[in-house]
């Protein structure tokens, strides 16, 4: 036997026991996670992803009888689908508006500000304290017949009556949405710029290339992962919102999470209710896969 | 069919409307007047026990604001954590999907509920005799047709009828006149400024008095209950927003968002008091209104059940019947507590007349959950009022 083999053969087992401490540390760190995850969504889902491909039994009842109507009621009611496309209609501009506004701010928080850096993320985080439900409550203050809007703008003799259609309209829950989800875009954003190297910056702009061409030609490509991150998770998340259409939407609240809640609650379909939850989270997978997908076809 | 109401025969808007005005100013005058009650009532008190009563229903029904039921609790060492329900089906999934089971020992039901909650197993039988005062209630609500139909049936007291009261439309009176129809909503000068309510059940009611087709069963056929759909988008159109809760609907009342909406509860004149807008008050137009009563019901798998007997049987004295109706601007279901409400409390509700009004003139809300063929069930209610709301 040659020393190398003789090395290896004590080597083996040591490499063994090395990788099973090392698969060890990887479940316990992850283990809990995975076990979260598993437990309170996973599981759940999967229950539902089943149910959603049975039959009604009556209110909260499930009839184990395999049946794809569900999915082509849910597809092919009109009523649904023209829900459906106010929802991701409304949630895609959101999403727009906020990675647009959010493109500036997360630009000059990373490029420009030196020393308030810290400061400036904290300004944005800050505004994520309050909970959710006072905010929209707080815009009836502010977007309200009596609010502070409308009160300016009759006292500068702009208008006679109030903009009714400031508050409990659409525009109502875009601008409750902007105000909600623009922070998140503002932070993805920065994150993805801090990914920037800065001399990438400074060479552009020796070569000669203007302000305009340099974000167009450096910053934007690089930063579209976080785009991409920012612009998807603002419309997942204002596609399938329920309490802001419900407060602010006025009479053209419904959407299809109200509609997803009708089921369960009013008539206790869980079935029609899944399938149209299924409907949706297709549909959040595919806008997810069609930017991701565009994003590296720009060879990013 | 027997159960058809002639118009003629209904609940007649004008006393309504005269028994509301007057008891719309009853907000604010009860308290001092009730704190003079005390010890006036008969009462049987059962071995209080302390504890936590977890309690899932409407605002207002947990009765935290009677000055008698403050005052037991505080003897008592009872503690009620609240949850409050927007819609009546929010009781419905709770006791159903698991989430309430266990967790909540006291909510209520609306009486046409009934059935359908005992069916899907929501409450549990209540035992009668641990609560004594409910013999204070009127023999209607006790053993009385009403009884049996909605709360003491399959040879089970299922629930406890407390509070009784009609729902139609709420009104801000510093601001407007009360409508007298409806169809005022539909007027040019009500554009955008009144809310239609969530409540599908009380909507479909309402819906039926004004196409003419309201019956007490709430069978209605699909075409009926397309025309009383048919009415309530042509007040949407009108409408400022769709109100998704009555506690919501006192915040836009104080808040000068809307003038009125409509389905109503005269409880939100309370609660908009509450919020500092005492001009809410409630009317009922010509058309005709809903009729409700609502009872205490232990939900199966309710734990630390003596507090909460203790509590319903507290609710039955005549003190704690005269409050609740003074604050929740409803119907007692005690009728010696009358003569201890304040005289625009007593004056809101024709009490000489409550059978003949709570069966015949202006039945409770009925739930179609089971139908002859060719009538539309509660499902289809639902999904018809889902879509109105698209």
């Amino acid at each position: 036997m040659t020393a190398t083999a003789v090395a290896r053969e004590r080597l083996v087992p040591i490499g063994f026991s090395a990788r099973r401490r090392q698969r060890l540390v990887v479940a316990l760190l992850v283990g809990p996670a995975v076990l979260v995850v598993a437990g309170a969504l996973l599981v759940p889902a999967a229950n539902l992803f089943v149910q959603s491909f049975m039959e009604s039994g009556g209110y909260g009842q499930v009839t184990y009888h395999f049946t794809l109507s569900n999915y082509t009621d849910a597809l092919r009611d009109p009523v649904y689908r023209t829900v459906a496309w106010h929802s991701f209609g409304l949630g895609a501009l959101s999403a727009l508006i906020c990675v647009v506004a959010g493109y500036p701010a997360a630009y000059y928080i990373t490029f420009k500000l030196r020393r308030g850096r810290t400061l400036a993320l904290f300004l944005v985080v800050v505004s994520l304290f309050t909970s959710y439900l006072v905010r929209l409550y707080a815009w009836d203050t502010i977007l309200g017949s009596h609010g502070v809007i409308n009160t300016a703008l009759i006292h500068l003799g702009i208008v006679k009556e109030p903009l009714l259609f400031l508050l409990f309209s659409r525009t109502a829950v875009l601008i409750a949405w902007v105000n909600v989800f623009l922070p998140y875009s503002i932070l993805m954003l920065t994150s993805s710029m801090q990914n920037i190297r800065p001399d990438l910056l400074e060479n552009a702009r020796d070569l000669g290339t203007g302000p305009l061409r340099t974000f167009t030609r450096v910053v934007l490509p690089l930063s579209m992962p976080g785009a991409v991150a920012a612009f998807t998770y603002t419309f997942i998340l204002t596609s399938g919102d329920y309490i802001t259409p419900a407060l602010l939407g006025g009479t053209s609240s419904t959407s299809l999470a109200n509609i997803v809640s009708d089921e369960f609650v009013a008539l206790g379909n869980r079935p029609a209710g899944a399938a149209i939850s299924f409907v949706m989270l297709t549909i959040f997978f595919l806008v997810y896969l069609v930017l991701t997908r565009l994003e590296k076809l720009r060879g990013i | 069919m027997s159960d058809e109401l002639s118009p003629a025969s209904r609940f007649t808007r004008q006393e309504l409307l005269r028994r509301s005005l007057v008891g719309g100013a009853a907000i604010g005058l009860a308290p001092a007047f009730l704190d003079s009650l005390g010890g006036v009532a008969a009462a049987a008190t059962t071995e209080a026990a302390s504890g936590t009563i977890n309690f899932f229903s409407w605002q207002g029904y947990d009765l935290l604001d009677e000055a008698a039921l403050k005052t037991w609790r505080k003897q008592n060492g009872v503690t009620i954590h609240s949850t409050y329900v927007n819609t009546h089906n929010d009781i419905t999934a709770k006791f159903t999907s698991g989430g309430g089971k266990g967790i909540y020992n006291l909510s209520t039901y609306e009486a046409g509920y009934g059935p359908f909650y005992v069916g899907l197993g929501i409450p549990a039988p209540i035992d009668v005799s641990r609560v004594p005062n409910f013999k204070n209630a009127h023999p209607l609500f006790r053993t009385g047709t009403i009884a049996k139909k909605w709360w003491n049936f399959n040879g089970h007291q299922w629930a406890l009828p407390f509070t009784w009261g009609i729902q139609a439309v709420n009104y801000a009176s510093d601001k407007i006149k009360a409508p007298t129809s409806y169809f005022d909503l539909l007027k040019p000068s009500f554009k955008g400024k009144f809310g239609v309510t969530d409540d599908p059940v009380a909507a479909i009611v309402i819906g039926a008095h004004v196409t003419g087709v309201f019956r007490a069963d709430s069978l209605y056929t699909p075409a009926q209950l397309k025309k009383i759909i048919a009415f309530w988008s042509s007040l949407k159109k009108n409408a400022r927003l769709i109100v998704p809760s009555y506690g919501n609907m006192a915040d836009l009342f104080a808040s000068g968002e809307i003038v009125a909406a409509t389905p109503g509860w005269a409880a939100v004149n309370s609660f908009a008091a509450a919020k500092g807008d005492k001009s809410v008050k409630h009317t009922i137009p010509k058309e005709g209104s809903g009729t409700f009563c609502d009872a205490f019901m232990i939900p199966n798998g309710a734990k630390d059940t003596d507090a909460v007997y203790a509590y319903i049987n507290e609710a039955f004295t005549l003190e704690a019947q005269a409050q609740e109706a003074e604050t929740l601007v409803q119907g007692a279901v005690c009728p010696k507590a009358v003569p201890l409400m304040n005289k625009e409390t007593r004056a809101l509700y024709p009490y000489k007349n409550l059978t003949q009004i709570l069966t015949k003139s202006a039945p409770l809300e009925a739930i179609p959950t089971k139908v002859p063929k060719g009538y539309a069930s509660f499902d289809d209610w639902n999904k018809a009022w889902e879509r109105f709301k698209a």
